[in-house]
């Protein structure tokens, strides 16, 4: 039988590739049994879910100070060389 | 379905969605100087690239498409920086010291997670997301860089390695180890309560 270590490792493998047919039923049997490691199993699920949805849930609000006013000018000043260079 | 302008005008991409991408840049990097500098090299690509755009996404796809590859570059040259590179030559004795403290001597839990009857509730609650940006801003530079490449670019992990020269091994420990120590963080930083 499985211990919650390595239940907890195979786990976590499991996000980068897929388990090996005798892996997934260790795991699966542990789990069945083992109300901690179904505990973890769903917070590693929140960890991934939370980190495909960073960029919606946190992120890229249009209440956030955007870039300084030197900044924009500063970077319009380099496009236009740029233009310049090659029109 | 947009159609392609027919000028090209950076002035204009930077008006109508410089702030969106120093926004974007910033979420990532939370360094605004190095924000700054991604959008200012994002659309000077931009500018050199013009003549690729398809017009199959809107501009600011497009852009935002572009400033993607900025961090990612700028994410493999710093992690060739010393600073960076791992505290603990060995992640394999960095990840056992933790469990050591997780585990008992037959690998039980010593204080075993909770089930919880709705996580993906955790999504929708200010609170969560404060915990959790708290807990990835604690992971070691290294483990950061690499749970980041995994997680939020959904890179493979044998383009980490490559990218990090780390070895496979030591990929996966280090993945296992941010998501043992962001559960661990999670779990005292954020107290689950349904009714929130």
């Amino acid at each position: 039988m499985l211990s919650c270590k390595d239940a907890s490792h195979l786990q976590s493998h499991a996000y980068e590739r897929p388990l090996s047919a005798r892996e997934l039923i260790g795991l699966k049997l542990h789990l069945l049994i083992c109300k901690g490691c179904r505990g973890f199993a769903q917070q590693l699920n929140l960890i991934h879910l939370a980190c495909r949805r960073i960029d919606e849930s946190k992120g890229v609000g249009a209440d956030d100070p955007g870039l300084p006013p030197d900044t924009k000018t500063r970077i319009l000043k380099e496009l236009a060389s740029k233009q310049d260079e090659n029109p | 379905m947009t159609t392609p302008s027919p000028h090209c005008d950076p002035a204009a991409w930077l008006t109508e969605h410089g702030d969106y991408l120093y926004r974007y840049a910033l979420l990532k990097l939370r360094d605004e100087a190095a924000a700054e500098d991604m959008v200012q090299e994002t659309l000077l690509a931009a500018l050199s690239a013009w003549a690729r755009f398809s017009g199959q996404s809107s501009v600011r796809t497009w852009l935002t498409g572009i400033l993607k590859h900025k961090i990612l570059d700028l994410f493999r040259a710093r992690a060739k920086e010393p600073q960076y590179t791992p505290a603990s030559a060995d992640p394999a004795a960095e990840l056992a010291a933790l469990e050591q403290a997780l585990f008992d001597a037959t690998g039980h839990w010593i204080s075993p997670p909770q089930k919880w009857a709705d996580p993906e509730a955790c999504l929708d609650q200010q609170r969560f997301w404060e915990a959790f940006t708290h807990c990835l801003e604690g992971l070691a530079p290294l483990h950061a860089q690499v749970f980041h490449l995994r997680e939020m670019e959904g890179c493979d992990t044998a383009e980490i390695c490559k990218e990090l020269d780390i070895t496979s091994t030591n990929c996966w420990v280090i993945l296992h180890r941010a998501r043992l120590g962001l559960q661990q963080c999670l779990k005292t930083n954020f107290e689950y309560n349904v009714n929130d």
